[in-house]
């Protein structure tokens, strides 16, 4: 039973997830907000706080008035990126517990396919002549220009420590294709693959990443309400309730850079959250119905499912292998198609699919759900039923 | 073969100086001597709390600790290059290229010793296998 100021995720919005949109971020992020508020049964009027990411280009005021808020008490941003895109949920419920706010927004929209794409190189004409950032001037001469580059370098280690092979993380591809593929909402929808597909696909990154291994580049925008657990019973909306929200930073880790310390066969940061997810609710590993885990590449997948204990660590390409995380599985992974399958809102839709499990209104629903985990590696939540 | 330029950054000028004198220079705190990766410098030593620095050689002698081949699929480098993390023996890691080497003959914990490259201009600290180790 929530408590009357428990957080509780009330209303949840979204755009069409596409490769062009045809419109300004401004106009995705309004849309997507609009769909949450009206989800929540709240009028723009009522949203007294506002998150972003700290890399959203729409600002608050921008958004306030394109869909006619009115008085914003409480603004935050999240550090970093998508691993840091549950903390939004963890700012605006530490606002509506504490009081500071009692509605509050989250957002994230943009182009990230038909506008500035992640996964491109900086245009070489263009690289000699721009300033880089000090932590850049590590890799950047070196040829590391890219994402899938930058965490190539530590998913090799992983691999080398535990034998795992690129086929290995095709057997996860699979799977989130699979779920995308009976997911209306998924980019990747009725086009499931083959292991056979993906060892076909071209290496992005040899001896890591081939192109079935790599998230979407989407364009769209999703937005939630969050407020109490007494407010939303207030407007007949079902508890989806906030029971614990975490972040990890650990000293000398990056969030893109990640090499100069520690064992990089592992994830530190979600080793560290899944303790905290677990210590604050008392749940275990078996009490997760659905877990939702952050891929911008399918190495990640593995090292978190040993970092929340669904198997032991090295453990993941077997249990993957053996049907473990598919629908019907002990542990029903991606349920949307994930980010590889789904689309790519920087891991906020995610959290969407964690939503509609709880309320049972998923395309792919598991049955009887009570406890979701939706994980970024660095920042995560548990939802719960209530 | 096209490389972004190294930063000019003045927290880090020290190493791209060291470079220029075919040095791989690394810092450590006067105090409690712990030697800290450059790309992680800090403005006070995190453990005592002192804020002076000195610079030392390394030794240039290190091993892989992870590797790539770097072919952008649709952009191709002008020649694909090994990235890797090299441990160095003074225990810190540094990213940069493995020459005389390919992704078939790669491995992990691979003995490397460092030399210099000119790379489209720009002069980088790079690492090859050390002789009678295949890379």
């Amino acid at each position: 039973m929530a408590s009357a100021r428990e957080a509780v995720i009330a209303g949840i919005g979204q755009t069409e997830f596409s490769k062009n949109s045809g419109r300004t971020t401004m106009q995705l992020a309004a849309e997507a907000s609009i769909a949450a508020i009206r989800d929540a049964r709240l009028s723009p009027a009522d949203i007294d706080g506002m998150v972003t990411f700290t890399i959203d280009e729409n600002d608050e005021l921008s958004l306030m008035r394109n869909i006619g808020a009115k008085d914003l008490r409480f603004t935050a941003r999240t550090p970093g990126g998508g691993g840091l895109s549950a903390a939004t949920v963890q700012l605006a419920a530490a606002a509506v517990t504490s009081g500071a706010a009692s509605a509050v927004l989250i957002y994230r929209a943009f182009n990230e396919r038909s506008g500035k794409r992640f996964g491109q190189p900086m245009p070489r004409s263009e690289q000699p002549r721009a300033p880089i950032p000090a932590k850049m001037s590590w890799v950047l001469p070196y040829g590391a220009d890219t994402p899938a580059k930058f965490y190539s370098l530590w998913y090799q280690r992983y691999m080398y420590a535990y034998g795992v092979e690129n086929a290995d993380f095709g057997r996860y591809s699979v799977v989130a294709r699979k779920h995308a593929a009976t997911n209306p909402n998924a980019w990747f929808y009725q086009r499931p693959i083959t292991l056979e597909d993906h060892q076909n696909s071209r290496w992005i990154v040899e001896p890591v990443l081939r192109l079935l291994d790599c998230c979407q580049e989407s364009d769209g925008g999703v937005a939630f309400v969050v407020t109490t657990a007494e407010r939303a019973r207030d407007l007949g909306r079902p508890l989806v309730r906030v029971i614990a929200a975490d972040q990890s930073h650990q000293a000398g880790s990056d969030e893109l850079l990640d090499y100069y310390q520690g064992d990089r066969a592992t994830f530190p940061e979600a080793d560290e959250l899944s303790r905290g997810l677990y210590g604050k609710t008392g749940l275990r590993p078996a009490d997760i119905d659905v877990a939702l885990i952050y891929e911008n590449f399918s190495p990640v997948v593995f090292m978190q499912l040993e970092s929340f204990g669904f198997c032991g660590r090295g453990e993941a390409k077997d249990f993957i292998a053996d049907g473990n995380i598919e629908l019907g599985g002990t542990i029903p992974v991606n349920t949307n198609g994930g980010l590889l399958g789904e689309g790519y809102i920087h891991g906020l839709n995610n959290i969407l699919e964690g939503v509609r499990q709880i309320r049972g209104e998923a395309p792919n629903q598991v049955e009887d759900v009570e406890n979701v985990l939706v994980s970024a590696g660095r920042s995560g939540l548990i939802l719960s039923k209530g | 073969m096209n490389s972004a330029l190294p930063s000019t950054d003045s927290e880090v000028e020290y190493f791209w100086k060291g470079v220029a004198k075919d040095e791989l220079l690394l810092r450590r705190c006067v105090t409690c001597k712990v030697t800290q990766h450059p790309a992680q410098a800090t403005a006070i030593c995190p453990i005592c709390h002192g804020a002076e620095f000195e610079q030392f050689p390394a030794s240039g002698r290190g091993t892989v600790y992870t590797w790539i081949k770097s072919v952008h699929p649709t952009r191709p480098d002008d020649a694909p290059r090994i990235i890797a993390v090299i441990e160095l023996e003074e225990g810190v890691r540094l990213v940069s290229n493995v020459i005389d080497a390919d992704a078939e003959t790669m491995r992990n914990d691979l003995p490397v010793t460092m030399c210099f490259v000119d790379q489209g201009g720009v002069k980088l600290p790079v690492f090859r296998p050390v002789r009678g180790e295949v890379g």
